[in-house]
Protein backbone atom coordinates (compact mmCIF):
# COMPACT_ATOMS: atom_id res chain seq x y z
CA UNK A 1 0.00 0.00 0.00
CA UNK A 2 2.67 2.33 0.72
CA UNK A 3 4.25 2.00 -2.67
CA UNK A 4 0.84 2.22 -4.27
CA UNK A 5 0.73 5.97 -1.65
CA UNK A 6 4.05 7.07 -2.98
CA UNK A 7 3.70 6.13 -6.70
CA UNK A 8 0.46 8.14 -6.40
CA UNK A 9 2.45 11.51 -4.57
CA UNK A 10 4.84 11.25 -7.19
CA UNK A 11 2.56 11.14 -10.65
CA UNK A 12 4.26 7.50 -11.11
CA UNK A 13 1.82 6.23 -14.52
CA UNK A 14 2.86 2.66 -13.67
CA UNK A 15 1.39 2.75 -10.21
CA UNK A 16 -2.06 4.41 -11.62
CA UNK A 17 -1.80 1.20 -13.99
CA UNK A 18 -1.21 -1.39 -12.12
CA UNK A 19 -4.23 0.02 -10.22
CA UNK A 20 -6.23 -0.09 -12.71
CA UNK A 21 -5.81 -3.79 -13.49
CA UNK A 22 -6.13 -5.05 -9.93
CA UNK A 23 -9.13 -7.24 -9.50
CA UNK A 24 -9.95 -5.57 -6.45
CA UNK A 25 -9.71 -1.72 -7.65
CA UNK A 26 -12.12 -0.44 -5.40
CA UNK A 27 -10.88 -1.89 -2.20
CA UNK A 28 -7.67 -1.42 -2.38
CA UNK A 29 -8.00 2.43 -3.71
CA UNK A 30 -10.80 2.97 -0.47
CA UNK A 31 -8.40 1.80 2.12
CA UNK A 32 -6.24 4.65 0.63
CA UNK A 33 -9.14 6.92 1.41
CA UNK A 34 -9.70 5.71 4.97
CA UNK A 35 -5.78 5.32 5.84
CA UNK A 36 -5.77 9.46 5.20
CA UNK A 37 -9.48 9.86 6.30
CA UNK A 38 -8.05 8.47 9.77
CA UNK A 39 -4.22 10.25 10.24
CA UNK A 40 -6.67 13.45 9.43
CA UNK A 41 -9.59 12.59 11.53
CA UNK A 42 -6.91 12.07 14.26
CA UNK A 43 -5.65 15.35 14.04
CA UNK A 44 -8.64 16.65 14.59
CA UNK A 45 -10.02 14.38 17.28
CA UNK A 46 -6.99 15.81 19.21
CA UNK A 47 -7.68 19.18 18.70
CA UNK A 48 -11.55 18.44 20.06
CA UNK A 49 -10.02 16.87 23.02
CA UNK A 50 -7.55 19.27 23.67
CA UNK A 51 -10.09 22.40 23.30
CA UNK A 52 -12.71 20.36 25.07
CA UNK A 53 -10.36 19.55 28.35
CA UNK A 54 -8.84 22.78 28.10
CA UNK A 55 -12.56 24.72 28.26
CA UNK A 56 -11.48 27.90 29.99
CA UNK A 57 -8.55 28.58 27.24
CA UNK A 58 -10.61 27.89 24.35
CA UNK A 59 -13.55 30.44 25.67
CA UNK A 60 -10.85 32.91 26.10
CA UNK A 61 -9.90 32.73 22.67
CA UNK A 62 -13.59 32.97 21.58
CA UNK A 63 -13.73 36.08 23.62
CA UNK A 64 -10.12 37.50 22.04
CA UNK A 65 -12.11 36.71 18.46
CA UNK A 66 -15.15 38.65 19.68
CA UNK A 67 -13.28 41.59 21.19
CA UNK A 68 -10.98 42.04 18.14
CA UNK A 69 -13.79 41.65 15.61
CA UNK A 70 -15.52 44.86 17.69
CA UNK A 71 -12.30 46.77 17.86
CA UNK A 72 -11.97 46.44 14.00
CA UNK A 73 -16.02 47.02 13.61
CA UNK A 74 -15.12 50.38 15.70
CA UNK A 75 -12.16 51.50 13.86
CA UNK A 76 -14.02 50.91 10.57
CA UNK A 77 -16.97 53.07 11.87
CA UNK A 78 -14.53 56.24 13.06
CA UNK A 79 -12.87 56.08 9.68
CA UNK A 80 -15.64 56.81 7.91
CA UNK A 81 -16.69 59.47 10.73
CA UNK A 82 -13.44 61.50 9.96
CA UNK A 83 -14.70 61.57 6.24
CA UNK A 84 -15.80 64.93 5.83
CA UNK A 85 -18.47 64.09 2.82
CA UNK A 86 -20.57 61.98 4.66
CA UNK A 87 -24.47 61.99 4.02
CA UNK A 88 -27.05 62.80 6.88
CA UNK A 89 -28.08 59.07 6.06
CA UNK A 90 -24.71 57.61 5.99
CA UNK A 91 -24.27 59.60 9.53
CA UNK A 92 -27.45 58.46 10.93
CA UNK A 93 -26.12 54.69 9.82
CA UNK A 94 -22.72 55.22 11.63
CA UNK A 95 -24.87 56.17 14.90
CA UNK A 96 -26.72 52.85 14.50
CA UNK A 97 -23.21 51.19 14.05
CA UNK A 98 -21.76 52.90 17.24
CA UNK A 99 -25.00 51.67 19.01
CA UNK A 100 -24.47 47.99 17.98
CA UNK A 101 -20.62 48.18 19.20
CA UNK A 102 -21.85 49.59 22.28
CA UNK A 103 -24.96 46.22 22.82
CA UNK A 104 -22.02 44.17 21.53
CA UNK A 105 -19.65 45.42 24.23
CA UNK A 106 -22.14 45.86 27.18
CA UNK A 107 -23.11 42.14 26.58
CA UNK A 108 -19.68 40.65 25.95
CA UNK A 109 -19.11 39.64 29.47
CA UNK A 110 -22.85 38.16 30.49
CA UNK A 111 -22.42 36.31 26.51
CA UNK A 112 -18.87 34.82 27.50
CA UNK A 113 -20.33 33.23 31.26
CA UNK A 114 -23.01 31.76 28.81
CA UNK A 115 -21.02 29.71 27.09
CA UNK A 116 -19.07 28.92 30.02
CA UNK A 117 -22.28 27.53 31.90
CA UNK A 118 -23.41 25.39 28.82
CA UNK A 119 -19.44 23.90 27.93
CA UNK A 120 -19.90 22.68 31.79
CA UNK A 121 -23.44 21.96 32.01
CA UNK A 122 -22.96 17.99 32.95
CA UNK A 123 -24.69 14.93 30.64
CA UNK A 124 -24.96 11.44 32.82
CA UNK A 125 -21.58 10.54 31.86
CA UNK A 126 -18.23 12.57 32.78
CA UNK A 127 -17.18 15.57 30.46
CA UNK A 128 -13.97 13.91 29.89
CA UNK A 129 -15.92 11.04 28.33
CA UNK A 130 -18.27 13.25 25.62
CA UNK A 131 -14.92 14.78 24.85
CA UNK A 132 -13.74 11.82 24.16
CA UNK A 133 -16.90 10.63 22.25
CA UNK A 134 -16.75 14.12 19.84
CA UNK A 135 -13.39 13.47 19.35
CA UNK A 136 -13.65 9.64 18.17
CA UNK A 137 -16.63 10.84 16.00
CA UNK A 138 -14.11 13.35 14.18
CA UNK A 139 -12.01 10.87 13.63
CA UNK A 140 -14.64 8.45 11.92
CA UNK A 141 -16.37 11.18 9.60
CA UNK A 142 -13.67 12.49 8.15
CA UNK A 143 -12.73 9.56 5.84
CA UNK A 144 -16.60 8.97 4.65
CA UNK A 145 -16.46 12.89 4.12
CA UNK A 146 -13.32 12.74 1.73
CA UNK A 147 -15.26 9.56 0.36
CA UNK A 148 -18.35 11.34 -0.50
CA UNK A 149 -16.56 14.47 -2.21
CA UNK A 150 -14.32 11.53 -4.15
CA UNK A 151 -17.51 9.75 -5.06
CA UNK A 152 -19.05 13.22 -6.79
CA UNK A 153 -16.34 13.98 -8.44
CA UNK A 154 -15.61 10.63 -10.05
CA UNK A 155 -19.65 10.38 -10.98
CA UNK A 156 -19.20 13.34 -12.96
CA UNK A 157 -15.29 12.94 -14.34
CA UNK A 158 -16.85 9.33 -15.77
CA UNK A 159 -19.62 10.61 -17.28
CA UNK A 160 -17.49 13.23 -18.86
CA UNK A 161 -14.73 11.01 -19.75
CA UNK A 162 -17.49 8.77 -21.25
CA UNK A 163 -18.26 11.92 -23.66
CA UNK A 164 -14.46 12.22 -24.51
CA UNK A 165 -14.11 8.42 -26.09
CA UNK A 166 -13.46 6.91 -22.46
CA UNK A 167 -13.43 3.57 -22.46
CA UNK A 168 -12.58 3.20 -18.29
CA UNK A 169 -15.64 1.55 -15.95
CA UNK A 170 -16.77 2.78 -12.77
CA UNK A 171 -15.03 0.75 -10.25
CA UNK A 172 -11.38 1.58 -11.66
CA UNK A 173 -12.44 5.52 -11.55
CA UNK A 174 -13.07 4.95 -7.74
CA UNK A 175 -10.33 3.16 -7.36
CA UNK A 176 -7.46 4.79 -9.13
CA UNK A 177 -9.54 8.52 -8.39
CA UNK A 178 -8.94 7.62 -5.00
CA UNK A 179 -5.29 8.12 -5.26
CA UNK A 180 -6.08 11.80 -5.10
CA UNK A 181 -7.07 11.73 -1.87
CA UNK A 182 -3.33 10.97 -0.99
CA UNK A 183 -2.02 14.53 -1.18
CA UNK A 184 -4.84 15.29 1.37
CA UNK A 185 -2.39 13.69 4.16
CA UNK A 186 -1.11 17.20 4.17
CA UNK A 187 -4.46 18.23 5.43
CA UNK A 188 -3.80 16.63 8.93
CA UNK A 189 -0.48 19.43 8.85
CA UNK A 190 -2.87 22.18 8.19
CA UNK A 191 -5.06 21.52 10.76
CA UNK A 192 -1.97 20.92 13.33
CA UNK A 193 -0.89 24.51 11.74
CA UNK A 194 -4.44 26.16 12.28
CA UNK A 195 -3.69 28.09 14.69
CA UNK A 196 -1.96 30.06 12.01
CA UNK A 197 -4.71 30.77 9.73
CA UNK A 198 -2.72 31.93 6.23
CA UNK A 199 -0.20 28.84 6.82
CA UNK A 200 -3.15 26.37 7.30
CA UNK A 201 -4.92 27.86 3.97
CA UNK A 202 -1.76 27.54 2.01
CA UNK A 203 -0.91 23.72 3.08
CA UNK A 204 -4.48 22.87 2.40
CA UNK A 205 -4.45 24.59 -1.38
CA UNK A 206 -1.15 22.43 -1.86
CA UNK A 207 -2.92 19.81 -1.39
CA UNK A 208 -6.05 20.32 -3.55
CA UNK A 209 -4.05 21.29 -6.13
CA UNK A 210 -1.31 18.03 -5.68
CA UNK A 211 -5.22 15.88 -5.12
CA UNK A 212 -6.14 18.13 -8.71
CA UNK A 213 -3.18 16.59 -10.46
CA UNK A 214 -3.36 13.12 -9.74
CA UNK A 215 -6.95 12.73 -10.19
CA UNK A 216 -6.55 14.31 -13.55
CA UNK A 217 -3.72 11.77 -14.39
CA UNK A 218 -5.98 9.03 -12.73
CA UNK A 219 -8.96 9.63 -15.34
CA UNK A 220 -6.45 9.89 -18.08
CA UNK A 221 -5.02 6.56 -17.19
CA UNK A 222 -8.09 4.27 -16.41
CA UNK A 223 -10.12 6.28 -19.46
CA UNK A 224 -7.31 5.75 -21.95
CA UNK A 225 -7.30 9.54 -23.62
CA UNK A 226 -4.54 12.24 -23.01
CA UNK A 227 -4.34 14.45 -20.03
CA UNK A 228 -5.64 17.06 -22.15
CA UNK A 229 -8.66 15.66 -22.52
CA UNK A 230 -8.70 14.26 -18.93
CA UNK A 231 -8.45 17.47 -17.78
CA UNK A 232 -11.30 18.75 -19.79
CA UNK A 233 -13.52 15.52 -18.65
CA UNK A 234 -12.54 16.58 -15.11
CA UNK A 235 -13.35 20.60 -15.10
CA UNK A 236 -16.60 20.01 -17.78
CA UNK A 237 -19.26 19.93 -14.66
CA UNK A 238 -17.36 22.10 -12.58
CA UNK A 239 -17.33 24.65 -15.33
CA UNK A 240 -21.25 24.10 -16.86
CA UNK A 241 -22.13 24.20 -12.55
CA UNK A 242 -20.63 28.17 -12.29
CA UNK A 243 -21.88 29.31 -15.41
CA UNK A 244 -25.43 28.23 -14.72
CA UNK A 245 -24.72 30.04 -10.78
CA UNK A 246 -23.70 33.00 -13.02
CA UNK A 247 -26.46 32.78 -15.30
CA UNK A 248 -29.03 32.20 -12.19
CA UNK A 249 -27.62 35.21 -10.43
CA UNK A 250 -27.90 37.65 -13.70
CA UNK A 251 -31.83 36.54 -13.94
CA UNK A 252 -32.14 37.50 -10.29
CA UNK A 253 -30.14 40.55 -10.64
CA UNK A 254 -32.38 40.70 -14.05
CA UNK A 255 -35.54 39.99 -11.81
CA UNK A 256 -34.88 42.77 -9.00
CA UNK A 257 -34.58 45.21 -10.84
CA UNK A 258 -37.80 44.83 -12.94
CA UNK A 259 -39.56 44.21 -9.68
CA UNK A 260 -38.08 47.10 -8.13
CA UNK A 261 -38.78 49.41 -11.17
CA UNK A 262 -42.43 48.13 -11.31
CA UNK A 263 -42.98 48.78 -8.08
CA UNK A 264 -41.23 52.15 -8.02
CA UNK A 265 -43.73 53.07 -11.53
CA UNK B 1 -21.43 -18.83 12.33
CA UNK B 2 -20.40 -20.07 9.05
CA UNK B 3 -23.53 -18.66 7.11
CA UNK B 4 -22.91 -15.43 8.84
CA UNK B 5 -19.21 -14.89 7.46
CA UNK B 6 -20.49 -15.98 4.27
CA UNK B 7 -23.13 -13.03 4.31
CA UNK B 8 -20.42 -10.81 5.22
CA UNK B 9 -17.98 -11.74 2.55
CA UNK B 10 -21.05 -11.28 0.12
CA UNK B 11 -22.06 -7.51 2.02
CA UNK B 12 -18.13 -6.70 1.67
CA UNK B 13 -18.02 -7.60 -2.20
CA UNK B 14 -20.76 -5.51 -2.78
CA UNK B 15 -19.46 -2.87 -1.01
CA UNK B 16 -16.32 -2.74 -2.56
CA UNK B 17 -18.07 -3.11 -6.27
CA UNK B 18 -16.65 -6.32 -7.16
CA UNK B 19 -18.14 -7.36 -10.23
CA UNK B 20 -17.22 -11.17 -9.72
CA UNK B 21 -19.36 -11.14 -7.08
CA UNK B 22 -22.63 -9.41 -8.32
CA UNK B 23 -22.28 -12.18 -11.12
CA UNK B 24 -22.04 -15.23 -8.73
CA UNK B 25 -24.90 -13.58 -6.88
CA UNK B 26 -27.05 -13.32 -10.35
CA UNK B 27 -26.68 -16.53 -10.96
CA UNK B 28 -27.02 -18.13 -7.79
CA UNK B 29 -29.79 -20.53 -7.31
CA UNK B 30 -31.44 -18.98 -4.08
CA UNK B 31 -30.08 -15.58 -5.54
CA UNK B 32 -34.04 -13.60 -3.85
CA UNK B 33 -33.91 -15.31 -0.84
CA UNK B 34 -30.16 -14.89 -0.09
CA UNK B 35 -30.65 -11.06 -0.97
CA UNK B 36 -33.35 -10.86 0.98
CA UNK B 37 -31.83 -11.80 3.92
CA UNK B 38 -28.61 -9.98 3.42
CA UNK B 39 -30.60 -6.99 3.55
CA UNK B 40 -32.05 -7.92 6.91
CA UNK B 41 -28.99 -8.05 8.16
CA UNK B 42 -27.26 -5.16 7.18
CA UNK B 43 -30.51 -3.19 8.56
CA UNK B 44 -30.43 -5.22 11.94
CA UNK B 45 -26.90 -4.38 12.27
CA UNK B 46 -27.06 -1.00 11.12
CA UNK B 47 -30.05 -0.72 13.34
CA UNK B 48 -27.71 -1.89 16.45
CA UNK B 49 -25.08 0.27 15.88
CA UNK B 50 -27.63 3.50 15.85
CA UNK B 51 -28.31 2.18 19.21
CA UNK B 52 -25.39 2.06 20.79
CA UNK B 53 -24.24 5.33 19.63
CA UNK B 54 -27.44 6.94 20.28
CA UNK B 55 -27.16 5.73 23.80
CA UNK B 56 -23.67 7.19 24.30
CA UNK B 57 -25.17 10.31 22.91
CA UNK B 58 -27.61 10.54 25.52
CA UNK B 59 -25.58 9.71 28.47
CA UNK B 60 -22.64 12.43 27.38
CA UNK B 61 -25.11 15.15 26.58
CA UNK B 62 -26.31 17.70 28.82
CA UNK B 63 -30.25 17.24 28.93
CA UNK B 64 -32.01 19.69 26.46
CA UNK B 65 -34.50 21.04 29.95
CA UNK B 66 -30.93 21.93 31.51
CA UNK B 67 -29.62 23.92 28.45
CA UNK B 68 -33.21 25.13 27.91
CA UNK B 69 -33.09 26.79 31.79
CA UNK B 70 -29.55 27.88 31.45
CA UNK B 71 -29.82 30.04 27.69
CA UNK B 72 -32.52 31.13 28.96
CA UNK B 73 -31.53 32.07 32.56
CA UNK B 74 -28.29 33.89 30.94
CA UNK B 75 -30.53 35.67 28.13
CA UNK B 76 -32.77 37.07 30.45
CA UNK B 77 -29.64 38.20 32.71
CA UNK B 78 -28.20 40.38 30.35
CA UNK B 79 -28.12 44.19 29.63
CA UNK B 80 -30.06 44.22 26.08
CA UNK B 81 -32.62 42.12 27.55
CA UNK B 82 -33.20 44.47 30.57
CA UNK B 83 -33.13 47.46 28.50
CA UNK B 84 -36.08 46.25 25.92
CA UNK B 85 -38.11 45.40 29.01
CA UNK B 86 -37.76 48.35 30.55
CA UNK B 87 -38.63 50.25 27.06
CA UNK B 88 -41.21 48.03 26.41
CA UNK B 89 -43.22 46.50 29.07
CA UNK B 90 -44.66 43.45 26.01
CA UNK B 91 -41.26 42.34 25.58
CA UNK B 92 -40.73 39.92 28.29
CA UNK B 93 -43.81 38.11 27.21
CA UNK B 94 -43.10 37.93 23.02
CA UNK B 95 -39.77 36.64 24.16
CA UNK B 96 -41.19 34.12 26.23
CA UNK B 97 -43.22 33.20 23.31
CA UNK B 98 -40.72 32.94 20.60
CA UNK B 99 -38.21 31.61 23.35
CA UNK B 100 -40.02 28.28 23.71
CA UNK B 101 -40.48 28.34 19.88
CA UNK B 102 -37.15 28.67 18.74
CA UNK B 103 -34.97 27.04 21.23
CA UNK B 104 -36.09 23.34 20.49
CA UNK B 105 -35.12 23.67 16.93
CA UNK B 106 -31.84 25.15 17.75
CA UNK B 107 -31.22 22.15 20.10
CA UNK B 108 -31.69 20.08 17.53
CA UNK B 109 -29.93 21.72 15.11
CA UNK B 110 -26.74 21.80 17.13
CA UNK B 111 -26.91 19.31 19.67
CA UNK B 112 -28.39 16.52 18.51
CA UNK B 113 -31.43 15.77 21.43
CA UNK B 114 -30.49 12.32 21.19
CA UNK B 115 -32.91 10.01 22.93
CA UNK B 116 -32.65 6.17 23.37
CA UNK B 117 -35.89 5.24 22.60
CA UNK B 118 -35.58 6.15 18.88
CA UNK B 119 -32.41 3.88 19.15
CA UNK B 120 -34.20 1.24 20.36
CA UNK B 121 -36.92 2.15 17.69
CA UNK B 122 -34.38 2.03 14.81
CA UNK B 123 -33.59 -1.85 15.82
CA UNK B 124 -36.80 -3.30 14.63
CA UNK B 125 -37.68 -0.31 12.01
CA UNK B 126 -34.55 0.21 10.40
CA UNK B 127 -34.36 -4.13 8.59
CA UNK B 128 -37.99 -3.73 7.86
CA UNK B 129 -37.55 0.11 6.70
CA UNK B 130 -34.80 -1.69 4.59
CA UNK B 131 -36.64 -4.20 3.26
CA UNK B 132 -39.27 -1.84 2.34
CA UNK B 133 -36.96 0.30 0.42
CA UNK B 134 -35.08 -3.07 -1.41
CA UNK B 135 -38.28 -4.48 -2.85
CA UNK B 136 -39.88 -1.16 -4.13
CA UNK B 137 -36.51 0.51 -5.34
CA UNK B 138 -35.30 -2.93 -6.95
CA UNK B 139 -39.31 -3.43 -8.67
CA UNK B 140 -39.06 -0.37 -10.07
CA UNK B 141 -35.26 -0.95 -11.14
CA UNK B 142 -36.29 -4.96 -12.86
CA UNK B 143 -39.79 -3.02 -14.70
CA UNK B 144 -37.41 -0.46 -16.43
CA UNK B 145 -34.31 -3.07 -16.91
CA UNK B 146 -37.09 -5.05 -18.56
CA UNK B 147 -38.41 -1.80 -20.77
CA UNK B 148 -34.63 -1.01 -21.88
CA UNK B 149 -34.30 -4.50 -22.98
CA UNK B 150 -33.25 -6.61 -19.71
CA UNK B 151 -33.12 -10.20 -19.87
CA UNK B 152 -32.79 -10.88 -16.37
CA UNK B 153 -35.08 -12.56 -13.80
CA UNK B 154 -36.96 -10.84 -10.97
CA UNK B 155 -35.34 -12.59 -8.71
CA UNK B 156 -31.71 -11.84 -10.05
CA UNK B 157 -32.23 -8.28 -10.27
CA UNK B 158 -33.25 -8.32 -6.76
CA UNK B 159 -30.63 -10.38 -5.69
CA UNK B 160 -28.33 -8.37 -7.18
CA UNK B 161 -29.85 -5.03 -5.35
CA UNK B 162 -29.19 -6.63 -1.96
CA UNK B 163 -25.61 -6.50 -2.61
CA UNK B 164 -26.22 -2.89 -3.57
CA UNK B 165 -27.68 -1.87 -0.14
CA UNK B 166 -24.58 -2.96 0.85
CA UNK B 167 -23.56 0.47 0.40
CA UNK B 168 -25.53 1.40 3.40
CA UNK B 169 -22.59 -0.29 5.56
CA UNK B 170 -21.12 3.04 5.97
CA UNK B 171 -23.81 3.85 8.33
CA UNK B 172 -22.08 1.13 10.49
CA UNK B 173 -20.33 4.59 12.08
CA UNK B 174 -22.65 5.59 13.46
CA UNK B 175 -21.78 2.78 16.53
CA UNK B 176 -19.48 5.83 17.05
CA UNK B 177 -21.22 9.23 18.94
CA UNK B 178 -21.49 12.14 16.62
CA UNK B 179 -20.32 10.34 13.69
CA UNK B 180 -22.23 11.99 10.76
CA UNK B 181 -22.10 9.55 7.97
CA UNK B 182 -21.56 10.41 4.19
CA UNK B 183 -21.19 9.21 0.80
CA UNK B 184 -23.90 5.82 1.18
CA UNK B 185 -26.40 7.74 -1.04
CA UNK B 186 -23.73 8.14 -4.07
CA UNK B 187 -22.23 4.89 -3.12
CA UNK B 188 -25.64 3.13 -3.37
CA UNK B 189 -26.77 4.21 -6.78
CA UNK B 190 -23.09 3.50 -7.92
CA UNK B 191 -24.10 -0.10 -6.80
CA UNK B 192 -27.47 -0.53 -7.68
CA UNK B 193 -25.90 1.00 -11.26
CA UNK B 194 -23.63 -1.88 -11.20
CA UNK B 195 -26.30 -4.40 -9.93
CA UNK B 196 -28.95 -3.68 -12.84
CA UNK B 197 -25.91 -3.71 -15.28
CA UNK B 198 -24.77 -7.27 -14.27
CA UNK B 199 -27.99 -8.24 -13.25
CA UNK B 200 -29.80 -7.75 -16.93
CA UNK B 201 -26.43 -7.63 -19.00
CA UNK B 202 -27.21 -3.91 -19.54
CA UNK B 203 -24.77 -1.59 -21.78
CA UNK B 204 -22.68 0.60 -19.40
CA UNK B 205 -25.25 3.74 -21.16
CA UNK B 206 -28.64 1.79 -20.63
CA UNK B 207 -27.86 0.78 -17.30
CA UNK B 208 -27.15 4.60 -16.52
CA UNK B 209 -30.79 5.30 -17.37
CA UNK B 210 -32.63 2.93 -15.81
CA UNK B 211 -30.78 4.42 -12.74
CA UNK B 212 -31.39 7.49 -13.18
CA UNK B 213 -35.31 6.68 -14.24
CA UNK B 214 -35.55 5.09 -10.91
CA UNK B 215 -35.41 7.99 -8.45
CA UNK B 216 -37.76 9.85 -10.94
CA UNK B 217 -40.44 7.34 -11.17
CA UNK B 218 -40.33 7.49 -7.44
CA UNK B 219 -40.74 10.89 -7.03
CA UNK B 220 -43.29 11.36 -9.37
CA UNK B 221 -45.55 8.11 -8.08
CA UNK B 222 -44.43 9.91 -4.51
CA UNK B 223 -46.16 13.07 -5.52
CA UNK B 224 -49.52 11.74 -6.74
CA UNK B 225 -50.35 9.60 -3.93
CA UNK B 226 -49.50 12.81 -1.95
CA UNK B 227 -51.71 15.41 -4.54
CA UNK B 228 -54.52 12.07 -4.15
CA UNK B 229 -54.47 12.09 -0.58
CA UNK B 230 -54.58 15.64 -0.49
CA UNK B 231 -57.33 16.01 -3.14
CA UNK B 232 -59.38 13.06 -0.75
CA UNK B 233 -58.71 15.23 1.90
CA UNK B 234 -60.12 18.45 0.98
CA UNK B 235 -63.08 16.17 -0.88
CA UNK B 236 -63.76 14.98 3.10
CA UNK B 237 -63.65 18.21 4.42
CA UNK B 238 -66.02 19.81 1.77
CA UNK B 239 -68.71 16.71 2.67
CA UNK B 240 -68.46 17.43 6.34
CA UNK B 241 -69.17 21.00 5.94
Amino acid sequence: MMETFNGALLLRERVFEQLRGSPQVVRRGMMIVLLVGIIVGAVDGIHILVAALNINQTIEQQRGVLESFLDDFEQQIEQEAVDEDTTQQQQQSLLVSRQIVTIGRQNLDPYIAMVRDLSTLPGFLPRPVGALAYALGALVSTPLAYLAALLTAVVFTHIAAGWFGGQGNIQQMIGVGALSVAPHLLDALANAFGFIESLSGLIGAIAWVWGLFIFILATSVVHRIDTGRAALAVFLFPLIGFFLAILGFCALFLFSIASLATLAG
Amino acid sequence: MRWLLDYLQLAIGGLFLETETYRQQRDAADSLQRGAMLVALIGIAVGLATLIGTTIEALVTPSREAIEQTVYQHLTGMPWYQNLSEAEPDFPAAFDEYFQVITPIVIQLTNGDPDILTGFASVFVLPMFYLLGWLVYGSLAHAIACMFGGQGGFGQTLGCFALAWSANLLNLVQIVPFAQVAGTLLLGLIASYIAIREAHELSPSRAFWAIVLVPLVVFVLFACVLSFSFIAFMDSLGNAA
